[in-house]
């Protein structure tokens, strides 16, 4: 029992690292340049099936996952130059619905190109097993690495907001975007980069999540719909926020799926649990959300906004 | 525009709404073509309920969809357990879909903006879900609903022509309805409070009480959307709340003209249109319709309802 529980934690770590490297992107991209990218579980998808394509072009797992991440950048620049920041000056309500638009085309693509039945994308051999980890328990060696590099890059991420002067910059843009760009650094290169950045964290996130997950048209939405989740309870533009929050999201989410319905079956007869169970375990995150805002609107770390 | 422009529009607006799937029907001689029209009456209602709310208080709903599923499940499970009678269904799904909706009001109206469209979503996710895992309404696979609202004496809901009148009357009944809210008083004040909130506030309105009274008549209106919906396909499922039908409801009102009184109308129509025309094509149409939605958004802003506007205001200079 306490190797199972332990398990799962170490699946809801994972789960939130994944949600992190989209969330991040996420709400950089909101705190930077005030916009709603409902596409960027495209992008995540994108990521996926870039990985797959690469692996059969190059016949490496790590190249393939490297190859996928850099498409993914360039495919969010070209976005953002051609597309999205036409939209800044425009209402949210817009972004939605362009947003929503780039998902039906990002969607139909992958379906003309790779059809709508899954693709599974293979594990390769040296990370195919089990690590045995202390106290006795054995977790698959391939979730670990994901956990690992999420880690990795989540660290980098941090280093490059917190230490560098582009971080300063995007950190600046957060802050305040007007007295930015009246400084006279170059508003639109900066955004273009940061909407590409957030672009790269999610195809990253979707390349890694292949193996785990099935490789499917539509397989950003969910994701996209819980690393929103992530955002609104961090604090929007707060990546501290998206932090704490992915790891809770991931947590609470996992842990209600593996135990939800064997804590309820103690409580009511096991039939009404097992209807129960599931159902509220893929509610919880949502119930958590709304409880949150009900009692901090603005997040748990929301950032300091100056205008 | 004068007023009897104003009257010109709303007339013929009515009437072609109602009137163009009978004449498509007689000419083509094809009575299933019905049901194309059903569908974007149906469609009419939803949208207009949402861009009461959107368009009229500037609210962006993402989750208005929650109300169509909602009114759908109350109708079917109702008509499953043999209560068919139109006398029950409606006020059942009225109170079912104007409750949801004050529960959910009270919550996200607490929030704005992104804040707002995020909540939307994510409580519309929780009935979605409940709907998804839920056995005793066929979880995933949604439910088959056996019988049609019956309404009186001699009405045959399976005969397809008594069946469209119905639906037309319905739909006809919530658009003037909804019109008529707007226009009213009431309807004002929900302006006046997305205009200018410390405004309003200090004119003496209840900002929070105008604003949850018109999310409240929304997802009412919205149900009875539902309702029609789940009569017309037999048929509900988790599909008709997912946030991906309350995109598309956002998108019929965008596409049809925010905020204008028509435009839900106008969405609505070339919406489906749009969709049975290009489906009949490819199955791949969203690869069209997504290119199509961004450029209306960018170039079009008017929607529909700018594009009407222009041509009546043209007739009544050249009269």
């Amino acid at each position: 029992m306490m190797s199972l529980i332990a398990e799962q934690l170490l699946n809801g770590i994972q789960l939130g690292i994944l949600l992190f490297l989209i969330a991040a992107g996420l709400t950089l991209i909101f705190g930077v340049m005030d916009f709603i990218n409902l596409s960027h579980g495209s992008l995540f998808m994108m990521g996926a099936y870039f990985s797959v394509l690469f692996q059969s072009l190059t016949g490496s797992f790590f190249l393939s996952i490297g190859f996928a991440a850099i498409a993914v950048f360039g495919l969010g620049m070209l976005l953002e130059i051609l597309l999205v920041r036409r939209l800044y000056a425009r209402s949210h309500l817009d972004h939605v619905l362009v947003t929503y638009g780039l998902i039906l085309i990002a969607n139909e693509s992958v379906i003309l190109i790779w059809g709508s039945v899954p693709i599974f994308s293979g594990i390769p051999d040296a990370l195919a097993g089990q690590v045995p980890l202390p106290f006795g328990i054995d977790y698959p060696a391939y979730r670990l690495v994901v956990i690992l590099v999420g880690m990795l890059v989540g660290l980098l991420l941090f280093v490059l907001i917190q230490k560098t002067r582009i971080g300063m910059l995007v950190r600046a843009g957060a802050t305040n975007r007007i007295m930015v760009s009246v400084l006279g650094v170059n508003i639109s290169l900066l955004y273009t980069l940061v909407f590409a950045l957030g672009a790269l964290l999610a195809g990253l996130a979707g390349a890694m999540a292949g193996p785990i997950l099935s490789v499917q048209p539509g397989m950003g939405e969910t994701v996209l719909i819980l690393s929103f989740v992530v955002v609104v309870i961090g604090g929007l533009g707060s990546i501290r926020g998206a932090l704490l929050a992915a790891m809770i999201v991931g947590l609470i989410d996992t842990m209600g799926r593996a135990f939800l319905r064997d804590i309820l079956s103690t409580v009511v007869s096991p039939q009404v649990a097992g209807e129960m169970g599931p159902a509220l375990a893929s509610m919880l995150v949502y119930i958590l959300m709304a409880l949150i805002l009900f009692f901090r609107p603005e997040g748990l770390l929301p950032l300091q906004k100056r205008n | 525009m004068g007023a009897s422009s104003l009257r010109l529009e709303t007339f013929a607006v009515l009437f072609a709404m109602v009137a163009v799937g009978p004449a498509v029907a007689i000419v083509s001689g094809d009575v299933y073509q019905l049901a194309v029209f059903e569908r974007a009456l149906i469609y009419a209602v939803a949208a207009a309920s949402l861009n009461m709310i959107l368009g009229f208080g500037g609210m962006v709903s993402f989750g208005h969809a929650v109300y169509l599923g909602l009114g759908c499940y109350a109708t079917g499970v109702l008509a499953n357990a043999d209560v068919t009678s139109a006398w029950i269904q409606l006020p059942t799904v009225i109170a079912v879909a104007g409750l949801a909706a004050l529960t959910i009001g009270l919550i996200v109206l607490r929030t704005s903006g992104v804040y707002f469209i995020m909540i939307t979503l994510a409580l519309a996710q929780i009935f979605y879900f409940l709907a998804v895992s839920s056995s005793y309404f066929g979880g995933d696979d949604g439910m088959v609903i056996y019988e049609r609202t019956t309404l009186l004496e001699g009405y045959d809901p399976f005969d397809s022509w008594q069946f469209y009148g119905f639906v037309a009357v319905v739909a006809l009944f919530c658009i003037l309805a909804i019109n008529h809210i707007i226009r009213s008083d009431f309807g004002r004040r929900l302006v006046a409070c997305r205009e200018n909130t410390t405004r309003a506030t200090a004119l003496g309105f209840n900002v929070f009480a105008i604003r949850l009274t018109g999310f409240v008549l929304a997802g009412v209106f919205c149900g009875i959307a539902g309702f029609l919906l789940a009569n017309q396909t037999e048929f509900a499922t988790p599909g008709y709340a997912s946030w991906q039908r309350s995109g598309e409801l956002l998108v019929v009102v965008i596409l049809g003209g925010v905020g204008t009184r028509f435009g839900p109308v106008y969405g609505a129509f070339a919406f489906v249109l749009l969709e049975s025309v290009l489906s009949s094509f490819t199955s791949h149409w969203p690869i069209l319709f997504g290119p199509f939605l961004i450029l209306v958004v960018i170039f079009f802003h008017q929607g529909l309802a700018g594009l009407v506007n222009q041509l009546f205001s043209v007739r009544v200079k050249t009269e």
